[in-house]
C-alpha cells in the first residue's frame, strides 16, 4: 500500500512542484491544501501517513498551530517546509515534535531524502 | 425887757447846750460809723464792731449797721472760702487728692470735733449712681445738722466709694445760711472736680495703656513731621532700624528722606500716595538701618492734619518683613526649581516617548524591509518551483540543463535575500556564510554522492545586497562550470574558496579546484557561453572588478573588486 502524503502549502505553484516531487518518489499525494483549517479537515476525512507542512499559511492559523491541532488527535509525522529560520519560530516548531524540518532553499532532493528516512 | 432878754438868753443857752450835746453825742458816733463803713467798703472787717453807746435811735441804727457788717463779713468769708476751695480743687488730679482736700475743707470750715472713715464698696450706692445721676452730691448733712457726710468714689468707674462722717460740736454752724451756701457750692465744685478727675483718670489710663502698647509692641511705631523729622518713635522702631535707643535714633535721623528711606525718592512717592489717599496699608518699603544695610518693611501710615486740613505729620507702623521676604524668596526659588524639575521631567518623558516612537518606527521599517526581502525570496522560490515543474515535462537533456542552471542562478539570488532577511544588519550579509550555504546547496544538487567536497575559508567580510547578488551569480557560474568541466564522470575532488579583504577594502575571492583543469589551448577570451559571458559582465562591469581564470597546479578563478561607495539605502 502506497503511503499517502498531505501537502499544506499556500503558494500553489510550490505546492504543485512538491506534489510532483512526491509523486516521482512513488508516494501518493492525498491532497494539496493552502490553509491550516483545510489541513485539519483533510486529516479528519482521511488520515495521511505524513504531512508536508509549510509554516506561513493563508487563513487565521499558521502551520505550527495546525500541526498542534492535528497532533492533538492523531500522531501523524509532520515535515515542516519553511523559508524561515528564526530562533523563536524554530522553538515553536520543536514543541510540536516534527519528523523533519526542511529548508525551502535546500535542493529538491532533500525532500526525497526526508521521506525516505520516515518510511524506512 | 429883761425877761425877754432872759428868755432869749435861756433859749440861746439851751440851744447852745443842745448843740453841744448833739455834737458830742451824735457826731462822733456817726463819724466812727462812717469810718468803719469806709473800711468795710475797702474789705476790712477787722473793726467792724461799733459800740452803739446809747440805746437811742442812732444806737439802734448802729446796731443794724453792725449786724449788716457782720453778715457781709461772714458772706465775704464764705465767698473767700469758696474761692479758696475752688482754687485748690482746680489743682486736684486724683481721687485721693480730692478726698484729702475735701476732708481738709470740712475740717477747717466746720467745727469738726471728730470724724470716722468708712471705706466700703457700696453696691447700693453704685446702683443709685448708675440709675439716677452719675454724680450725686458728695456732701450731705444729717437730719440733726450735727454730722456732715462725705461720700466720694475711689475710682473713675464709681464702683468703690469711701465715706467719712464728720461730727460737729453743735448744729449751729451747719444750719447757718451762708454755711448752707458753702456746702451747696462745695457740692457743686466737688461734682465738677470729680467729673474732671474721672476724665483725667480715664485719659491717664488710656495713655498708660497706649504707652505700654507703644513701648512694648514689636512693631515700630512713629510720628514724623511733614518735613521729615522724627517727632516720636517707640523703642521697637529704634531697634528695628539698628539703633541702641530711640533717643539715639532721634538724634541721628535728622532727615528721614535720606537717612530713613533706602531710596530717598520713595518718601516722595509715599507722601504723594498719602496726600491722595490719606492712608497707606501694608505698603512694602525698603528702609535704611543705622549700619547702612537695608531691610524690607510693611508700612501702614496715616496723615495727621491741622484744622485747615493741611498735612502736618504722619503716624504709622513698620513691620519687619525680612523673614517673610526670605521665606517668600525661598518658596519662589523652590517653586522655580520644582517647575524646572517638572519641565525637565516632561522633557525626559517626551524624549523617551519620541525615542520609543522612533524605535518603534525603526522596528516597523525593519520589519517591513525584512518582510519585503522575504516576499522577494518567496517569489524566487515560486520561480524555482515553476522551473522545476517544467523540467518534468522536458526530454531534451540540453534544455533540462538550461532550466536547472536557471534554477540554480535564481536560488543563488534568493539566498542573498534569505541571508539579508536573517542578518543583524539588514543592509549587509556575511560573505563567507552566504558562500558556504550557496555553494554547498549548489554542489549537493549537482553531485549526488558527495564526491566533490567544498572548503571555504573567509575573512569576516560584510557585503551589501548590491554586490552580493552579482557576485553570488558569478560564483554560481564559476562553481557550476568547475563541477561540470572539472569533475566529469565519477571524478572525486574538492573545491576551495578563499575570501580575503585587504586594508583598502578590496575583496579578493579565489576559487580553486583540483579537477581536470582547463584545456591546454584554453583562451579565456574565446569563451562565449552564456554563463561565462554573464560571469565576466557581472564582475568587470557591475562590480567594476577583475576576473582571471587559469590552471597551474589547480584551476584557479580569481575575482578582485572593491565595493563602490554608495549612498546608504537602508540603514538601521
Amino acid at each position: 500500500m502506497k503511503k499517502k502524503i498531505l501537502i499544506v502549502e499556500d503558494e500553489v505553484l510550490i505546492g504543485m512542484m512538491l506534489s510532483n516531487v512526491i509523486k516521482n518518489q512513488g508516494l501518493v499525494v492525498q491532497e494539496v491544501v493552502t490553509t491550516g483549517e483545510a489541513a485539519i479537515a483533510s486529516v479528519m476525512r482521511d488520515s495521511p501517513d505524513a504531512i508536508l507542512m509549510d509554516i506561513s499559511l493563508t487563513g487565521t492559523m499558521d502551520g505550527i498551530e495546525a500541526a498542534k491541532a492535528i497532533k492533538a488527535t492523531q500522531d501523524i509525522p509532520i515535515l515542516f517546509f519553511t523559508g524561515y529560520q528564526d530562533k523563536e519560530l524554530m522553538q515553536r516548531v520543536m514543541a510540536v515534535k516534527p519528523a523533519a524540518i526542511l529548508n525551502k532553499f535546500d535542493p529538491i532532493e532533500a525532500i526525497e531524502e526526508a521521506f525516505t528516512n520516515i518510511f524506512k | 425887757m429883761l425877761f425877754v432878754s432872759g428868755s432869749l438868753l435861756t433859749i440861746m443857752l439851751t440851744t447852745i447846750l443842745e448843740a453841744f450835746y448833739l455834737y458830742n453825742m451824735i457826731v462822733p458816733r456817726i463819724t466812727k460809723t462812717t469810718k468803719v463803713l469806709n473800711k468795710v467798703e475797702k474789705g476790712d472787717f477787722s473793726a467792724q464792731v461799733i459800740s452803739p453807746e446809747s440805746p437811742d435811735e442812732l444806737g439802734r441804727l448802729i446796731e443794724q449797721v453792725n449786724g449788716m457788717i457782720h453778715t457781709v463779713a461772714r458772706h465775704t468769708k464764705t465767698l473767700k472760702q469758696i474761692n479758696a476751695a475752688g482754687e485748690q480743687l482746680t489743682q486736684i488730679q486724683t481721687h485721693k487728692q480730692l478726698s484729702d482736700t475735701s476732708s481738709a475743707f470740712l475740717k477747717e470750715y466746720f467745727k469738726v470735733t471728730q470724724f470716722k472713715n468708712f471705706p466700703f464698696t457700696s453696691s447700693q450706692r453704685s446702683k443709685e449712681v448708675n440709675k439716677q445721676h452719675p454724680y450725686l452730691p458728695p456732701v450731705s448733712v444729717s437730719r440733726d445738722n450735727k454730722q456732715i457726710i462725705l461720700t466720694l468714689p475711689s475710682n473713675p468707674e464709681h464702683k468703690d466709694f469711701a465715706q467719712t462722717i464728720y461730727t460737729c460740736k453743735d448744729a449751729s454752724p451747719i444750719a447757718e445760711t451762708n454755711n448752707k451756701l458753702l456746702l451747696q457750692s462745695l457740692n457743686r465744685m466737688l461734682c465738677n472736680t470729680l467729673k474732671r478727675v474721672d476724665a483725667m483718670e480715664q485719659i491717664r489710663k488710656a495713655e498708660t495703656k497706649y504707652r505700654k502698647l507703644f513701648s512694648s509692641t514689636v512693631d515700630g511705631i512713629f510720628k514724623t513731621s511733614h518735613e521729615g523729622q522724627i517727632l516720636e518713635i517707640n523703642p521697637a522702631l529704634a531697634s528695628l532700624m539698628g539703633y541702641d535707643s530711640k533717643e539715639e535714633m532721634i538724634r541721628c535721623v535728622t532727615d528721614l528722606r535720606t537717612k530713613g528711606y533706602a531710596v530717598p525718592q520713595d518718601r516722595d512717592k509715599v507722601q504723594q500716595l498719602l496726600k491722595d489717599h490719606g492712608f497707606l496699608k501694608d505698603y512694602e518699603l525698603d528702609i535704611k538701618k543705622k549700619d547702612g544695610s537695608i531691610i524690607p518693611v510693611s508700612a501702614s501710615i496715616q496723615t495727621v492734619k491741622d484744622s485747615s486740613g493741611e498735612i502736618i505729620a504722619y503716624e504709622g507702623r513698620f513691620i519687619n518683613i525680612e523673614d517673610r521676604k526670605l521665606r517668600e524668596r525661598a518658596e519662589r526659588k523652590h517653586e522655580i526649581a520644582e517647575t524646572a524639575r517638572q519641565v525637565q521631567e516632561n522633557l525626559v518623558t517626551e524624549l523617551e516617548m519620541n525615542r520609543q516612537q522612533l524605535q518603534k518606527s525603526v522596528e516597523e521599517k525593519e520589519i517591513l524591509a525584512r518582510e519585503l526581502l522575504h516576499r522577494t525570496k518567496n517569489n524566487m522560490l515560486v520561480i524555482i518551483s515553476m522551473l522545476h515543474l517544467q523540467i518534468q515535462s522536458l526530454k531534451d537533456p540540453k534544455m533540462i540543463s538550461i532550466f536547472k542552471d536557471t534554477e540554480n542562478r535564481i536560488r543563488a539570488m534568493a539566498l542573498v535575500h534569505e541571508k539579508l532577511h536573517r542578518s543583524e544588519n539588514i543592509a549587509e550579509i556575511n560573505l563567507g556564510d552566504y558562500l558556504k550555504e550557496m555553494v554547498g546547496t549548489l554542489v549537493n544538487s549537482m553531485v549526488l554522492d558527495k564526491r566533490v567536497t567544498v572548503n571555504i575559508s573567509s575573512d569576516p567580510v560584510s557585503i551589501s545586497i548590491d554586490s552580493a547578488v552579482p557576485l553570488g551569480l558569478a560564483v554560481n557560474e564559476i562553481i557550476t562550470n568547475a563541477i561540470i568541466h572539472g569533475f566529469p564522470g565519477d571524478r572525486k575532488g574538492s573545491v576551495s574558496i578563499t575570501v580575503k579583504q585587504s586594508k583598502d577594502k578590496a575583496i579578493e575571492l579565489t576559487i580553486c579546484d583540483d579537477g581536470v583543469g582547463l584545456p591546454k589551448n584554453f583562451d579565456f577570451n574565446d569563451l562565449v557561453s552564456f554563463g561565462t559571458q554573464m560571469t565576466r559582465a557581472l564582475i568587470t562591469q557591475q562590480l567594476q572588478g577583475s576576473y582571471s581564470l587559469y590552471t597551474e597546479k589547480d584551476t584557479v578563478a580569481r575575482i578582485r573588486f572593491t565595493e563602490p561607495q554608495r549612498l546608504q539605502r537602508v540603514s538601521f
